[in-house]
């Protein structure tokens, strides 16, 4: 059944490919990834085991455990387990797709060809034009398994990355609801502030880069360190509290 | 009152000060009229009086620093835990130690003024400036500024004290917070210590690119005549500087009787006003660009959310922080609910329906309200913002302003409406939050025009984009919108009738 939902995006962009100009399987690629995913990203990650995980601190279920095991040690495995698990979910998300739309698709076929010519551009120009799309199509200058596998590894960085805020605010903010939903709301009212401040690539939640023009491939890094640094140091503070910490109590 | 008038008994020092006031009260009169015997030109009373109340030298190297330095052991004095026992509240303690302040400031201005006028004695008698006032020339920069503004002189001496005197409590407010917040010695004389340099290199080279930075301009009115025109907006940013003080001290008074951490309902509020605000800011920068436009098409281009043919990321983002966002403080105060006490709350009531109404309803009222704020606000930030073309984007679509008016506020009700209902019903069903939460990012993918091309699902059906597709279109979203509020409120109803699903087993 995941494997289903992961397949969904790819049959679904298939369907709808015919209406759409696309001029390689570059092309496609960004309009599989870009077309839901972006939207509910946040939430998907946060679902994936900090939804469930919630579920141990409000049947106090934690509470009876840290009377037998080690909270601190328990606490970690859970918060591996909820990196290893995102990662992967969003790893596959992302190069599902990828095999789709670069290896499996132009050998079956399915959807219409692509097109050969681009008013304005010249053929040889036509053939660097997919590097060209967005920041991290830059990585297929070197290769298409480069842009597949750099970007599903980018993108399951972030998903990680996401979770663990959400699991990570679990734990300090007394209402489980609003823990969970700060980074969904968050991660769309940064997508919006920093639109409007006319610097959309710096914005923290700058997970998805489709729908902006290139930029230097160390650009997206910088709020991604940003983040993770803050989400480092909301680490270390539950590790150095958590005997303190109000929900485990 | 009483505390006023004890403290106006005049201590030593304050005589020592009063002597020194009149020495060099008397040095500037000298001053004066030799400046007068350069011009050639009479002098008055005023002369001399403003030209001492807008002494900087005196304020900056006497006043300030006096205050400052009363100010801290006047704070450190007051700040005990008998006192913050009695007063009850940081903030009742602000507000006494201002009172006090305010006890030590008049015994101050009283010596300034009366050594002014002192020192005046003499000089012609009249209620107009001079003839060497209004001269403009390098040698008499002060009062060559504020006499051409058609002020008279007295109400400038009335307004210079005023000025200095609030801007002297606002430091005091400072420095009793700096205090309050660390409680250390150390800190608030290094607090002090700044603000007096601050306002010496302030005088000495004025922060012309940031006019509220500079110190100079609430101690001198001749230098707040040039940063601010009326005037009396000097005051504005002094009065900014108390406001947030008073706020900050309220906000640590809450904070010592709640848990930290906790998210306020007055903050995620605020933050979405806030983001509103500024989606409407955006949409007039964004009209501003294309240089035509009326204060409506501000409306129409923040929420314009999709269109038939497709979506602009940020537009579509920000209809749905508005609309959605709705959905959400509306599932905050929900998830109140939906803590086990539903069971005494609905008791106090009378009946689940009751409770029902009463809940619903306030927020439902709330709808009309939010678009007519949104509304009126489009149109005055629109009209703030200088945009008074006649034709405009909507007039260029063919279809009267009307359509575009009626989709944002008939539809828009009704899908708002729409959000809220299954909001609860979802929430409600699954006895979770998170499930309303899900259903909110349900919505937002089911608002994409490539998923909603039928405009058959309640998601997103309000932006102005599908205003283009016509009056008739438009009528037939309203049906669409109001079928599903129609089902969603009945379902609601039967949740709230039925004993099993109402009182089902909460976490």
């Amino acid at each position: 059944m995941l494997l289903a939902l992961l397949a969904l995006p790819s049959i679904y962009a298939t369907s709808i490919s015919d209406g759409y100009a696309l001029f390689g399987p570059a092309d496609f690629y960004t309009l599989i990834l870009s077309f839901a995913l972006p939207l509910v990203f946040p939430l998907i990650a946060v679902a994936l085991y900090a939804l469930p995980f919630s579920n141990e601190l409000s049947h106090r279920y934690i509470i009876y455990t840290r009377t037998r095991s080690n909270i601190r040690q328990y606490l970690t495995s859970k918060a591996l387990a909820n990196i290893v698990v995102a990662f992967v979910a969003f790893f596959l998300a992302a190069f599902i797709p990828f095999l789709w739309a670069f290896i499996v698709e132009p050998s079956v076929g399915v959807i219409n060809p692509y097109r050969q010519t681009m008013v304005g551009l010249s053929l040889a120009e036509l053939e660097a034009y997919p590097t060209t799309v967005n920041t991290f199509s830059q990585l297929l200058s070197i290769g298409p398994w480069a842009y597949g596998v750099g970007y599903s590894l980018w993108l399951g960085i972030n998903g990680a990355l996401y979770a663990s805020i959400g699991f990570l605010l679990l734990l300090v903010v007394p209402n489980r609801f609003v823990a969970l939903s700060i980074p969904f709301i968050g991660y769309h009212i940064a997508n919006f502030v920093f639109a409007v401040l006319t610097i959309p690539q710096y914005s923290p939640a700058i997970v998805f880069p489709f729908n902006l023009t290139q930029f230097p491939l160390w650009v997206p890094f910088v709020p991604f360190t940003v983040l993770a640094v803050l989400t480092l140091s909301l680490a270390l503070y539950v590790r150095r509290r958590t005997r303190e910490l109000d929900v485990l109590l | 009152m009483h505390r006023i008038v004890r403290s106006l008994n005049f201590a030593s020092w304050q005589l020592a000060l009063l002597a020194l006031s009149m020495v060099y009260g008397l040095y500037i009169r000298q001053q004066s009229q030799a400046l007068s015997l350069e011009l050639m030109a009479p002098l008055n009373v005023w002369d001399h009086i403003l030209t001492f109340l807008l002494d900087p030298y005196y304020i900056s190297y006497l006043f300030v620093p006096l205050w400052l330095c009363s100010s801290c052991v006047s704070i450190q004095r007051h700040f005990s835990v008998p006192a913050l026992i009695r007063l009850g509240s940081y903030r009742s303690w602000l507000y006494s130690s201002t009172l006090h302040a305010l006890g030590r400031l008049v015994p101050l201005l009283l010596i300034w003024l009366v050594s002014a006028t002192v020192t005046a004695a003499g000089l012609p008698l009249s209620l107009d400036w001079s003839a060497t006032s209004t001269v403009r020339n390098p040698l008499n920069q002060v009062l060559g500024i504020v006499s051409n503004h058609g002020i008279p002189p007295l109400l400038l001496v009335a307004l210079q004290p005023m000025l200095v005197g609030l801007t002297l409590l606002c430091l005091h407010m400072v420095l009793a917070l700096v205090y309050l917040l660390s409680s250390k010695q150390v800190v608030i004389y290094a607090a002090a210590a700044a603000l007096f340099l601050a306002q010496l290199i302030s005088f000495r080279n004025p922060f012309e690119f940031a006019p509220f930075l500079d110190f100079a301009n609430f101690f001198l009115l001749h230098r707040s005549f040039s940063s601010y025109d009326p005037v009396a907006l000097v005051f504005l940013p002094v009065i900014a500087v108390i406001g947030l003080c008073v706020a900050a001290v309220i906000y640590q008074d809450r904070r010592r009787r709640r848990t930290p951490w906790r998210l306020p309902g007055s903050f995620s509020a605020l933050l979405y006003i806030g983001l509103c605000a500024l989606g409407l800011i955006y949409a007039l920068a964004f009209e501003l660009r294309n240089e035509v436009g009326t204060p409506l098409d501000v409306l129409f281009v923040a929420f314009y959310g999709v269109s038939a043919a497709g979506f602009e990321w940020n537009l579509y983002l920000y209809h749905s922080i508005v609309f959605l966002g709705f959905a959400y403080l509306f599932l905050l105060v929900l998830e109140n609910e939906l803590k086990a006490r539903i069971y005494y709350v609905a008791l106090r009531h009378g009946s689940p329906t009751r409770w029902f109404s009463r809940f619903i309803l306030p927020v439902a009222a709330r709808v009309p309200l939010l678009l007519g704020a949104l509304f009126a606000g489009a149109l005055l930030i629109g009209s703030a913002g200088g945009l008074t073309a006649e034709r405009g984007a909507l007039a260029d679509l063919g279809l009267g302003q009307g359509w575009a008016l009626y989709q944002f506020f008939v539809n828009g009700t009704l899908q708002l409406l729409c959000y809220i209902l299954l909001v609860f019903v979802i929430g409600w069903l699954s006895g979770r939050p998170m499930a309303g939460l899900f259903a909110l990012g349900g919505l937002l993918v089911a608002g994409l025009p490539a998923i909603n091309s039928a405009r058959l699902l309640p998601a997103a059906l309000n932006s102005l984009g599908y205003v283009e597709l016509g009056g008739q279109e438009l009528l037939r979203i309203t049906a669409v919108l109001s079928a599903y509020c129609l089902a969603l409120l009945l379902s609601a109803i039967l949740i709230v009738k039925s004993p099993k699903l109402f009182f089902n087993e909460r976490v």
